[in-house]
């Protein structure tokens, strides 16, 4: 029957630009995935209960400000807790490469930084969900 | 895929599951009957046998695009965890797929966030996945997981509707209409289907200009069916600003007392609801099997140019399959 990939996007952090979320729910979105769009200044208590209730495959994070490494750690941290290991988390927004090497380290499927073209954002995600 | 049903059932129900695991194994249950429908009769077999295998109180939440549908479902989850902070309320939300990607934006639950942490409330959100009729063809399903849960009320929130999304008739107790102002004139309520499947109307964004009108013409037009004497007799709320929550607390007064009064009614509605569920999906699984390996352009050339009768070629396709399935089940 029709199975579908659903995708959880969320966007942690004080700041109120959306900009970036709303542009991968809508590349996703158009790749035909189902995206439970979340919005802005979620904590990670609220996007991992989500995703859990929402049985995704995976959790999409955008960030702007510099607190990705914490909150990728306490997202990745409550995961294990609810025993949801499975769920694959990628991130985006303006992490800087270092970083980004930090955070694939401790589990982060994959890091896209602006700029990254749709394509390759639709291929790899569907990568992630497949192997998962 | 294939984790049978009872398993799961068994699992939820199990004493030594903790509260995270049974969420977690519902959710589960949940995308197994999105993705196949059809197994919603493994779910009503587990509990067929038990009385209260099913909520006191179904509200089916419906309207035009943009009415407030969300807002007022989250402010009503408020009141009703208000008032009884030992219970659950689930939600399940549909939104539509896109016609030509088949990928959707479920954005319903982002005016319920701030509910997600609240372990008495579970919100789910479905895609129309193409399915008309306001809701998915596994909504039916995920609502029997919810109540399963032990998720009372339950909400359904359909799609954005324009006239003839009534199958939320089927699923719901009540069905909750919400209006709200610059959503079109009373000519265009009076045609629409939603004046007919109602039994609550509700005029949401109070606050804004308009409102009144809404609500009186709203109001002619109940008084109107009340005179033609059809079926439903429809209630007015008091007009709802899902912002601030006046008028919330009224609404949920409505259907709790609604719930009470016909509590002996709905019972016997259930049962045959159940066997409705069944009924379809008996008959989905049978379409399917009749267009297996069915050249359907074949059919249609038989019908358009040589003028065969539409009765003889649907008799030949059922004979067909009846064929089709004697060999495969060597009878
Ligand atoms: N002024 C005002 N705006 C409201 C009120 N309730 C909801 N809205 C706004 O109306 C818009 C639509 O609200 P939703 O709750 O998403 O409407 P909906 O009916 O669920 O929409 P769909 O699911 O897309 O059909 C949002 O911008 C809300 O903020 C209200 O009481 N007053
Ligand atoms: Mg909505």
């Amino acid at each position: 029957m029709s199975h579908k990939t659903r995708i959880l996007i969320g966007k942690p952090g004080l700041d109120g630009h959306d900009r970036g979320a709303k542009y991968i729910s809508q590349v996703l979105r158009d790749a035909g995935f189902e995206v439970i769009y979340t919005g802005i200044r979620r904590t990670p208590e609220e996007i991992v209960e989500a995703a859990v209730q929402e049985d995704v495959q995976a959790i999409g994070i955008s960030l702007l400000s510099g607190s990705h490494i914490e909150m990728f750690a306490r997202i990745l941290a409550l995961l294990n807790e609810k025993g949801a290991t499975d769920i694959v988390v990628f991130g985006g927004g303006t992490i800087p490469s270092g970083d980004a090497e930090k955070l694939k380290k401790s589990g982060v499927a994959a890091v896209f930084t602006p700029g990254t073209p749709a394509k390759e954002i639709v291929e790899k995600v569907r990568n992630l969900v497949s192997n998962s | 895929m294939s984790q049978s049903i009872q398993a799961l059932v068994g699992r939820i129900r199990s004493e030594d599951a903790s509260d995270a695991e049974r969420r977690r194994t519902a959710a589960r249950m949940m995308t197994i009957i999105e993705d196949e429908p059809f197994r919603i009769v493994e779910l009503i077999q587990a509990v067929i046998t038990e009385e209260d295998a099913h909520s006191k109180l179904v509200v089916g939440v419906t309207g035009p695009s943009g009415s407030g549908k969300s807002t007022l479902t989250d402010a009503v989850v408020s009141e009703f965890r208000k008032r009884n902070s030992n219970g659950c309320v689930g939600v399940v939300a549909v939104d539509p797929s896109s016609p030509f990607t088949g990928g959707a934006i479920l954005g319903d639950r982002i005016r319920m966030m701030k509910h997600t942490t609240d372990p008495g409330v579970f919100i789910r959100s479905l895609a129309s996945r193409g399915h008309l009729g306001g809701l998915s063809l596994g909504t039916s399903g995920v609502s029997r997981v919810m109540q399963l849960i032990g998720c009372d009320p339950l909400i359904i929130e359909t799609v954005g509707v324009g006239q003839n999304e009534v199958e939320i008739l089927e699923l719901a107790d009540l069905v909750v209409v919400v209006q709200s102002p610059g959503a079109g004139d009373s000519t265009q309520m009076l045609k629409a289907g939603l004046l007919e499947i109602g039994d609550v109307f509700v005029v949401n964004k109070s606050d804004l200009p308009g409102a009144e009108d809404v609500h009186s013409q709203l109001r002619s037009m109940i008084e109107l069916r009340r005179e033609c004497g059809s079926g439903r007799e429809p209630v007015l709320a008091v007009p709802i600003c899902a912002h601030t929550g006046k008028g919330v607390a009224e609404l949920v007064d409505l259907l709790s007392r609604l719930a009470e009064e016909n509590q002996s009614l709905w019972r016997e509605r259930r049962a045959a609801q159940m066997r409705d569920e069944v009924r379809h999906v008996i008959l989905e699984t049978a379409t399917g099997l009749l267009r297996e390996g069915v050249d359907e352009q074949t059919l249609v050339r038989r019908v358009l140019e040589q003028g065969e009768a539409l009765e003889e070629v649907s008799r030949d396709l059922v004979a067909r399959a009846a064929e089709e399935i004697k060999r495969h089940h060597g009878s």
